[in-house]
């Protein structure tokens, strides 16, 4: 018992001189405190281990990104190299774990806010993002990929196309139905936006989702017949008219038709297109973006 | 059958041993730390716990398996006890068999416990847990994975066997086992990664192909994801050709060890 006491008080103190030597050990400095990892490496040193290994990772990037977002690293930001070593990692995540989903969820819907000025990375993301969703049901995926492209890349065709297969997916929301017409007629594809809202309407199982497509219809139906109208005024005056009275006065049109939304119809002088102020959405609650 | 004494008698042994209840305890531990783990990861934290409780449940099985069938059959021979035992009307091969009746007796009781242990902890992880979606536990699918697992164990301890028969050094027989445990659970991956490499010379390759069909496959056993992600899907052929292989293979192992026994000087 006497010895058993002595090597627990010799252990205690030992103790000091442990702490001071490893504060004083030599330690090389990191230049960048995300590091790349690859897939194989990570794959041959855990085995059995594949998917603790995945959560091991995720952990690691959340840690890293949760120190630059408070910004613990004082004297600096994430650079755009480390930010694409995370997209990296990430990309191994899901080679090691094909069905988590939380790595590309923090993927789609937190990084792209960092990258959103360098377009490969974006193109990076939605490509992870996608071979993701061949493994994961869950419409957060294409909508993350489709959100990117409209919002980031300004690119609403491929943007509408995405969050068009978001919105017949299990679980999605009612209004991404509404989005992609929208997102098709700003981007000037009103018979794609117009046939898309007929899809989703011959569809729709709910009374308010079926109210609201039928108000989008009426209003893309609108646009189209003010813009057959000027395609005519164009082709007779060989130029755009300043107002779309001008269509009335002319009598191409017998009167104007009245956006449902409660906004006015105008005209997009540069490209000469029908547009409306309440940007398909009820003037009340309508928003720049 | 002149093995079954034998089988009886390991059996009783193994269950007696420190590490059987030693190794449940510990297991209890690894789903405390699993928890811990998971308390630092954002999202689906019962997921993150599941992977590695079920991942510790699996290497915890293997240690008893092999610990179980080098450390028994040691013993037998450095207590003397197989001198004993084969001055009775009893074959080597039955010694062998019997021996391997009891090991794999012992682990599948242990699985078992483990089984318990892993569902209760994981079910307690989930319902600690305060998830917007929460993660669906299926305890026939954790069972499933368990009877994977109890199959490795026991044709890990084949393998034991085998070595403890071969080697006079129990430090040696332990380690060779768990060098083909690990070795058996990378083929698969290595196999992957050397074939679809454009810079694995062609005899490299074909060194990996012989490796990968020739040495035991123990990640055919592991279906733990299988239990962590219910969009998974296992179709029951699988089941049915992993069982067919455990056999064939456990079978041959023991062979090649009834032929060393028979051989071996006492």
């Amino acid at each position: 018992m006497k010895r058993l006491l002595l090597a627990f008080f010799l252990i205690i103190f030992s103790i000091p001189f442990m702490v001071k030597a490893d504060k004083m050990k030599p330690r090389v400095k990191e230049l960048l405190p995300v590091l790349p990892y690859s897939y194989s490496q990570v794959l041959i040193s855990s085995p059995g281990f594949k998917s603790p290994a995945a959560d091991i990772l995720f952990i690691n990037l959340c840690y890293l990104t949760g120190n630059d977002v408070f910004n613990n690293w004082k004297e600096r930001k994430f650079s755009e190299e480390e930010w694409e070593r995370l997209i990296e990692n990430v990309r191994v995540i899901e080679k090691l774990d094909p069905y988590y989903f939380d790595p590309l969820y923090f993927l789609g819907a937190y990084v792209p806010w960092k990258v959103y000025k360098n377009r490969k990375l974006l193109l990076k993301i939605n490509s992870t993002l996608l071979e993701g969703s061949r493994y994961i049901k869950d419409w957060r995926l294409p909508f993350l990929v489709g959100f990117n492209y409209f919002y980031f890349m300004d690119n609403k065709v491929e943007g509408a196309k995405y969050l068009k297969i978001a919105s017949q997916m299990k679980g999605a929301p009612s209004y991404l139905k509404l989005l992609v017409p929208r997102l098709y007629a700003e981007s000037g594809k009103l018979d794609i936006a117009i046939a898309v809202t007929y899809e989703e309407l011959k569809s729709a199982k709910q009374e308010s989702v079926k109210r609201a497509l039928e108000r989008r219809l009426k209003a893309l139906l609108a646009i189209k017949e003010l813009d057959r109208a000027l395609s005519v005024y164009r082709k007779r005056y060989g130029r755009c008219p300043e107002t779309l009275d001008d269509l009335v006065r002319s009598g191409i049109l017998k009167k104007l038709p009245k956006d449902p939304y409660g906004g006015k119809f105008y005209i997009e002088k540069r490209k000469c297109k029908v547009w409306t102020t309440s940007n398909l959405r009820p003037v009340s609650t309508s928003s720049s973006r | 059958m002149n093995a079954i004494p034998v089988a009886k008698l390991t059996f009783k042994e193994l269950l007696k041993e420190k590490a059987f209840l030693g190794l449940l305890l510990f297991e209890v531990f690894l789903l405390f730390v699993s928890k811990l783990i998971s308390n630092v990861v954002a999202g689906d934290t019962v997921k993150v716990a599941m992977d590695f409780a079920l991942a510790f449940f699996f290497f915890t099985v293997a240690l008893f398996s092999i610990f179980a069938s080098v450390g028994s059959t040691f013993r037998d021979i450095s207590d003397k006890v197989v001198y004993l035992i084969l001055s009775k009307p009893l074959r080597r091969r039955d010694y062998v068999l019997g021996k391997f009746l009891g090991v794999a007796g012992a682990v599948a009781l242990f699985t078992f416990f483990s089984f318990f242990v892993v569902t209760a902890g994981i079910l307690t992880i989930s319902s600690l847990s305060n998830l917007y979606v929460p993660h669906v536990i299926v305890v026939e699918r954790v069972f499933l994975v368990s009877i994977l697992t109890c199959m490795m164990g026991i044709f890990l301890s084949a393998f034991g066997l085998l070595f403890a028969v071969l080697f006079t050094s129990q430090i040696l027989a332990l380690l060779s086992v768990l060098f083909l445990f690990f070795a058996g659970l990378e083929l698969s991956p290595v196999k992957e990664l050397v074939t679809s490499s454009k810079y694995v010379s062609p005899i490299n390759k074909v060194i990996v192909q012989l490796a990968y069909y020739l040495f035991p496959n123990f990640s055919l056993f592991d279906i733990k994801d299988y239990a962590v992600h219910l969009s998974l899907t296992v179709s029951p052929l699988y089941f049915l050709l992993v069982s067919v292989y455990f056999l064939i293979y456990t079978s041959a192992v023991l062979v090649v060890s009834t032929l060393l026994f028979e051989r071996r000087e006492l």
